[in-house]
């Protein structure tokens, strides 16, 4: 009964010893729930344009090491899904992003490709744009409304969304397969570097 | 009621607020209709039904409800454009309304088939109903007026009434874009002003010295 009496601060410590320790996967898990929304959101910052291209470099650089490469990862993965085959600016904004990190080969590769794809849907677009234009001003026509006060709203059309999904069904294997590919590639950078 | 060749009007004589609702019969192809604001489905308050009595008073005048071409919009209130969503789901008839008014019109529940916006209308194949736009803002931004020139007839949606003008506290009003868009209107040749609301008048203003008088009061009170 000479024990030393234990504050309540001992106490907690010698439970907290006797917790088990955590894993090195579950210590990078935990920071990836702290530092991925982190990436993320420095990346929608920027493609939004409330984050200039200059301060890219400053926002990214306050993580370093791990914390660091979670960070520029999660910056790189969201960069990768805002390529859009329909926003050709903020695709582009995308690739500036993306330089302030990386710049080599592959990506220029990679950016190549891409403005091809998204100029042959573009200009693809633009035909069964023109076409259904065409084709819903002969029916408005005979229906017997026509004037310079009228303009089609296209992106009502039942005919022209039906038109848009199956043009961008087709092309949608073609830019996941860009993407992904940019995606492994950056991972590999930033974990390597 | 037949107001001037195949244009109709039907004024609103509930005792909510709905607008008056103008039909211009059989001018589209297969004797396709174009109805001009057809008002509530149901009137809010009350709920007085709005659409039905407009079905049924267009039968009376021997005009198929269900043959619905086109409706026009003069504004995205919804007091004149909750019933085009269902003669459009109903009928397959297209809804026109000024692009300026399509957003909130939109977040009502609407649909946008054609942009309406100032220059001349067509209605018809043969011998067509040769209308008039003007992007009259004021009530609301992208607010509209039909002006038919053969009849001298302005369907003025709720910028005009008889002694009195459209309210402009709601979102988007303002009181010197209502002036203006009065003043350029009242310079039209005039037989007919077809107001959208029966605000202590059935909102029909006939012939021409009873509009220029009306023109005449809004100037004095409203110094254009």
């Amino acid at each position: 009964m000479s024990g030393k009496i234990k504050s309540t601060l001992e106490l907690a410590m010698e439970k907290a010893a006797k917790l088990p320790r955590l894993t090195k996967e579950e210590i990078r898990q935990q920071q990836e729930k702290e530092y991925g929304p982190r990436g993320r959101a420095i990346a929608g910052g920027f493609l939004s344009g409330d984050l200039a291209e200059r301060d890219l470099d400053v926002e990214l650089s306050r993580y370093q090491g791990e914390q660091g490469e979670i960070v520029r990862s999660a910056f790189l993965a969201s960069m990768c899904q805002a390529i859009d085959i329909e926003d050709t600016e903020a695709t582009a904004r995308v690739f500036e992003g993306i330089e302030v990190l990386v710049r080599d080969r592959q990506l220029e590769e990679a950016s190549h490709r891409l403005s091809g794809i998204l100029g042959d849907y573009q200009e693809q677009r633009r035909r069964e744009f023109a076409k259904t234009e065409e084709a819903e001003s002969a029916a408005l026509r005979e229906l017997g409304v026509s004037g310079s006060a009228i303009r089609l709203n296209l992106e009502q059309s039942e005919g022209w969304r039906a038109k848009r999904s199956a043009l961008l069904e087709e092309f949608r294997p073609k830019l996941d397969e860009i993407k992904r590919e940019l995606s492994d590639h950056l991972r590999r950078v930033i974990c390597s570097g | 009621m037949r107001l001037v060749g195949n244009l109709f009007a039907y004024v609103w004589s509930g005792r909510d607020n709905n607008c008056n609702r103008y039909v211009l019969a059989r001018v589209l192809k297969d004797d396709r209709h174009v109805v001009i604001d057809p008002g509530h489905v149901t009137t809010p308050a009350l709920r007085e039904p709005g659409l039905q009595a407009l079905r049924d008073e267009m039968e009376s005048d021997g005009i198929d409800p269900d043959a619905i071409g086109l409706v026009l919009l003069t504004h995205c209130h919804p007091d004149h454009s909750e019933a085009a969503s269902v003669i459009r789901e109903e009928t397959g008839a297209l809804v026109a309304i000024h692009e300026a008014e399509a957003g909130i019109y939109s977040q009502f529940g609407g649909k946008v088939d054609l942009f309406l916006g100032e220059g001349n209308l067509d209605l018809g194949v043969e011998s067509p109903v040769q209308l008039t736009v003007f992007h009259s803002p004021g009530h609301s931004p992208g607010h509209t007026t039909l002006y038919w020139p053969r009849e001298k007839v302005l369907i003025a949606g709720d910028l005009i009434f008889y002694r009195s003008t459209g309210r402009v506290d709601l979102p988007g009003g303002n009181p010197e874009a209502l002036r203006d868009s009065i003043a350029r209107l009242s310079r039209l040749e005039i037989e007919y002003v077809l107001c959208g609301h029966p605000y202590g008048h059935s909102g029909i203003i006939e012939g021409g010295d009873e509009v220029r008088r009306n023109f005449e009061f809004l100037r004095t009170y409203l110094r254009f």
